[in-house]
C-alpha cells in the first residue's frame, strides 16, 4: 500500500496530515491555510480524514498517542525556537516553509529506503531533531554521539573530533540517524531567543575538562 | 573560590539522594527524617536539600544539589536553578504517570534546560518497562525539548557518572564555538 498519491495533473507527490490535541478552530485555520498554499508548496498536502498520514500536527505539550508518524509539526504559543514548530497564530509564509522542509524530508526518507545511504557531504552540518529511538542507540558511544548532536549543528568531522569515537562508527551512526529521519541538515536560521536574563551558568574555559578529569573520564568523556 | 553547580531533581523516591551519595567526595549531611507519607514506600525521606561535593584540580568546587522532590517545594527550583550548569531529572518509571511527573520538572526548570544542559534518567525500567524510552523520546519532541533520555540505575556509581558525562557533553555541544 502506498502512502502517497500522485496528482496526475501536476505529477507531484501528495502527503496527508492529521491532528492530535489541536483545537477544532486551529484545525480549520490550518486546513484553510494549506488549501491556500497548494499552489506554492512543493508537494501536495491533504487532510488524512482518518486515513494514514505522514505528518502529525500536535499542540505543544500534548502527550502524543502511540502511533508513529514520520513527521511531527508542533503548534504552540511561544516564539519559535527550533525547526518543525509554528507559533500561533499561524502565518502563511512560515507554514509554507515548514511544509516544504517536511515534504522534502519525507521524500528523501522514501528514496533513502530504497537505495543505499548517501555519504554526508563534507562540511555539511547536522543536528538531531529529536532524541533517537533506543533501537539506534546500541552502544555507549552512540549515546555519547547523539548527546553531542543535541546542541549546535556539527559536521561529521567535528563530531568525530569532539567525541574521540572512531570515524567509521561516527559515520555509520550519523547515516543511521539520517535514514531514520531524525537528523536536521543545515538547520535553518532560528529566530533570536527572547532577550531574557540568563539563569544558567556559562562554563568557564577548561571547566568541562576539569570536571571530566575529576570524574575519572578521559578525553571527551571516554574512560 | 569559584563554585559550580549541578542539580538533581525528580519525585520522592526517584533516587536523588542515592545518586549524589554515589559520586560525592564528602560524607553527605543526612537531612532524612521519618517518612509519614503513605504514598511512598520508604522509611525515610529528605526534608531539606541533598548535597554533594567534588573538588576540581584547581581547587574549584562542583556542588551537587538534590532539589526537594515534593511539589510543595517547587518554589526552590527557581532559586536553585540560578547559576547552575544543568539538571539531571530522575524519573521513577514505577509511578502511575511518569510522563506527567516529567512534565512538572520540564516546566519547573524550563529556562535552565534551554540555556544549560539536561539529562533525563529513567529508573526501574527493568521492572516497569512502560512508558518505554521511545515513548519518552516522542514525548520530549512534543515538548520541544532535545536532551538525552537514558535507562539508569542510580545505585551504580558508574551509571551516575555516565549521567554527568552526558550532561557535560550536552553542555559542550551547546557552548561549542562561543567565544571563550
Amino acid at each position: 500500500m502506498t502512502d502517497t498519491t500522485a496528482n496526475h495533473s501536476t505529477a507531484r507527490v501528495t502527503f496527508h496530515f492529521a491532528f492530535e490535541g489541536v483545537p477544532e478552530r486551529e484545525q480549520i485555520l490550518f486546513k484553510s491555510f494549506v488549501r491556500l498554499l497548494q499552489h506554492r508548496t512543493h508537494q501536495g498536502w491533504l487532510p488524512a480524514n482518518g486515513g494514514p498520514s505522514q505528518l502529525m500536527v500536535v499542540m505543544q505539550d500534548h502527550a502524543l498517542a502511540q502511533h508513529p508518524t514520520p513527521g511531527i509539526l508542533v503548534l504552540g504559543k511561544q516564539a519559535a525556537r527550533r525547526a518543525h514548530y509554528l507559533c500561533l497564530p499561524i502565518h502563511a509564509t512560515e507554514l509554507e516553509t515548514e511544509l516544504n522542509v517536511m515534504g522534502g524530508a519525507l521524500i528523501a526518507r522514501r528514496e533513502g529506503a530504497s537505495s543505499s545511504p548517501q555519504a554526508l557531504l563534507p562540511g555539511e552540518r547536522v543536528r538531531l531533531l529529536r532524541w533517537p529511538s533506543p533501537t539506534l542507540l546500541s552502544s555507549r558511544d552512540h549515546i555519547r554521539l547523539a548527546t553531542l548532536m543535541t546542541g549546535r549543528p556539527l559536521t561529521l568531522q567535528e563530531v568525530q573530533r569532539r567525541s574521540g569515537v572512531d570515524g567509521a562508527i561516527c559515520s555509520d551512526f550519523m547515516h543511521a540517524l539520517d535514514h531514520a529521519g531524525v537528523l536536521e541538515h543545515e538547520a535553518p536560521t532560528m529566530p533570536a531567543p527572547l532577550d531574557m536574563p540568563r539563569r544558567a551558568a556559562t562554563p568557564t574555559p577548561g571547566l568541562i575538562d576539569r570536571i571530566r578529569n575529576r570524574l575519572g573520564l578521559g578525553l571527551a568523556g571516554r574512560a | 573560590m569559584i563554585e559550580h553547580k549541578i542539580l538533581f531533581t525528580g519525585t520522592t523516591g526517584a533516587g536523588k539522594t542515592t545518586a549524589i551519595h554515589c559520586v560525592s567526595e564528602v560524607v553527605p549531611i543526612n537531612t532524612d527524617v521519618r517518612n509519614t507519607d503513605p504514598e511512598f514506600a520508604k522509611a525515610m525521606t529528605t526534608a531539606g536539600l541533598d548535597y554533594g561535593e567534588l573538588t576540581l584540580d584547581n581547587g574549584e568546587k562542583l556542588r551537587l544539589y538534590g532539589t526537594p522532590g515534593q511539589h510543595r517545594f517547587n518554589f526552590m527550583w527557581s532559586i536553585l536553578s540560578r547559576g547552575a550548569l544543568g539538571v539531571v531529572i530522575l524519573v521513577d518509571n514505577s509511578r502511575p504517570q511518569p510522563l506527567d511527573d516529567l512534565d512538572a520538572y520540564l516546566d519547573g526548570f524550563r529556562q535552565l534546560i534551554e540555556e544549560g544542559a539536561c539529562v533525563i534518567a529513567v529508573g526501574r525500567l527493568d521492572t516497569h518497562p512502560h512508558p518505554s524510552l521511545e515513548r519518552y523520546a516522542r514525548h520530549l519532541e512534543t515538548r520541544q525539548v532535545l536532551c538525552p533520555v537514558v535507562d539508569t540505575d542510580v545505585r551504580e556509581a558508574a551509571q551516575v557518572i555516565q549521567l554527568l558525562e552526558l550532561l557535560l557533553l550536552q553542555l559542550e555541544s551547546k557552548t561549542m564555538g562561543r567565544a571563550s
